[in-house]
């Protein structure tokens, strides 16, 4: 696996344990990008020429193995974004100004990446309406019984959001049933899954989960920055007014106003992040080809191994669950007298790339108790050897700082 | 490159001028860094002589924030004179901690926070005066 990734090559000894700000690319998606760029670099959809019909082509090829991907019914339902953040904006700005209003319900939970809470609060205030946060228990798990969840959604709620897998505990929040249950307590309830961090870590179906809107992003993928991916059911994608307007996006301009193009297309104003579409198209192939059940069997493995050894640190705090089976490969901890941009720092000096901060998630830090934490994320590249340069790093770091 | 000097280390363990001053008179002010949540505040007392007389901090950092801090507060206090503790830089700071190249881009954060706190602090100072 490792050999498919250059940067191993170009950066020997490197031990990257920062998957989950942005994963490593594999061989395959950068020949792709060059694939576009020098066989086929022209702008899409209206040109009739060759290349640019080729272009179009693979920008469409991609849309449908996005969809495939993620087991949506069509692949109009994918709309091609900058990344999981403008997604979710999307939805809180072309749905939310349009069916959120005065004295209306968010729900949220505070264990949300800043991306899926600020456009939330920013929605609230603009529009009046209230938000209801589901909190977690010390370990980073949302109580998800009936009952806790009647305490969270009622009749006034219009949407829910919750992340798919956190991007600091890395617990995996069973959203099926969060789906079918507020479904069952307020049936017009609309949910939005933040699906940025389980879509490279896990098989995700739409199907299966029952959501409305799902968010992902092409760099923790495998794939490209700059493009990520908003999946939308058709009917409520056609109930929306666009986000942006401009070109690409109309069926017809008068001076006296405008009619818009069907979905996908209505919510893709401007020329699209051509080469980073068809780039993420083949991370999702690369991804499917590796297969997405080993992809988290993989990360099981590892937290069989990396739990254990982390826990048998000195002084050393783990957030998250305990449970291997619980979580994804996604270590943040605390480390008794020092501070987490110090033992990043020094882990660097070691070439061990590791987090450290809030990662932008303040409120849980607040919630567990703790200003920040160091934070090793896993890829499909990482074997047990990264998390045992790991630990040897953390032990060079007491020795050097204390 | 090794930012965690001995030196360094000496000052983040024993901090200089470290605590929140008791008396009301001082003057304070405090920065955060947003990227982590660490927090660091000054509070100074200015004397006739336009000299700082009193001068402490606090907070809760990483190393490089509370030793860059606390470098920086000796200094000031060697100083001494308000016109010259002014005219202090951002490549002050950096001259104390090893020189610019010593602190990763990701840190000059952290190594600024203290600076940042003293320089707020010193332009109530200077309103204060105005008010006078
Ligand atoms: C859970 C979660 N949601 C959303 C995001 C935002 O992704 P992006 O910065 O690509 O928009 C991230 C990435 O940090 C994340 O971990």
């Amino acid at each position: 696996m490792r050999d498919q990734f250059p940067i191993f090559r170009t950066n020997p000894g490197l031990v990257y344990l920062d998957s989950a700000a942005s994963a490593l690319r594999p061989q395959a998606v950068i020949d792709k990008e060059i694939e576009f760029y020098s066989h086929y670099s022209a702008n899409i959809h209206r040109g009739v020429y060759q290349i640019s019909e080729r272009a179009t082509e693979e920008y469409e090829k991609a849309r449908e193995q996005v969809a495939n991907f993620i087991g949506a019914g069509h692949s109009c339902e994918v709309i091609f974004v900058r990344n999981a953040t403008e997604a979710i904006n999307l939805v809180a700005y072309s749905w939310g100004r349009s069916f959120v209003s005065t004295g209306d319900e968010i729900a949220l939970t505070v264990s949300e990446h800043h991306a899926n809470l600020v456009p939330w609060q920013q929605l609230a205030q603009e529009v009046g309406a209230n938000l209801r946060y589901l909190d977690v228990d010390d370990e980073g798990n949302l109580p998800i019984s009936h009952k806790d969840l009647q305490l969270w959604v009622n009749k006034k709620t219009k949407i829910v959001v919750v992340s798919h897998a956190s991007n600091v505990t890395g617990v995996i929040n069973d959203v099926q049933s969060i789906v079918s249950l507020v479904k069952k307590i307020n049936p017009k309830v609309k949910v939005l899954v933040d699906g940025a961090q389980a879509a490279p870590r896990m098989p995700v179906s739409m199907k299966e989960i029952g959501c409305d809107f799902y968010a992902m992003t092409g760099h923790k993928m495998y794939g490209p920055s700059g493009i990520g991916i908003l999946w939308a059911k058709e009917e409520i994608l056609e109930s929306m007014p666009p986000f942006e307007v401009g070109g690409g996006m109309i069926r017809e301009v008068k001076l006296e106003g405008t009619t818009f193009a069907p979905i996908p297309e209505k919510f893709e104003a401007g020329t699209p992040n051509i080469a980073g579409a068809i780039g993420l198209g083949e991370s999702v192939r690369f991804l499917l080809q590796t297969g997405m059940k080993n992809v988290r069997k993989h990360e099981v493995e590892l937290n069989d191994y990396a739990l254990t050894k982390l826990n048998s640190v000195k002084n050393l705090r783990l957030i998250g669950p305990k449970d291997p089976q619980k979580k994804t490969a996604i270590y943040a901890f605390t480390l008794a007298g020092i501070h987490p941009h110090d033992l990043a720092q020094v882990l660097s000096m070691e070439n061990i790339a590791v987090r450290a901060g809030h990662h932008c998630a303040m409120p849980l830090h607040t919630r567990l108790g703790i200003t920040a934490t160091t934070r090793a994320s896993c890829g499909i590249y990482t074997t047990k050897s990264d998390i045992d340069k790991l630990i040897d790093g953390i032990e060079v770091a007491r020795r050097k700082l204390n | 490159m090794d930012l965690y000097r001995e030196n360094l280390l000496d000052h983040y363990k024993n901090p200089r001028y470290f605590g929140k001053p008791e008396t009301g008179a001082s003057l304070v002010s405090e920065e955060i860094n947003p990227s982590c949540g660490d927090s660091i505040g000054v509070a100074v007392k200015i004397n006739r002589q336009q000299e700082i007389s009193e001068i402490h901090f606090w907070g809760e950092g990483c190393i490089v924030s509370i030793a860059a801090t606390s470098m920086l507060i000796e200094k000031v206090k060697a100083q001494k004179k308000l016109s010259k503790v002014l005219s202090l830089t951002q490549k002050d700071v950096f001259k104390l901690l090893g020189g610019k190249e010593a602190v990763p881009p990701a840190r000059f954060t952290c190594a600024l926070m203290g600076f940042e706190a003293l320089k707020k602090v010193l332009s109530k100072v200077a309103a204060e005066k105005v008010k006078r």
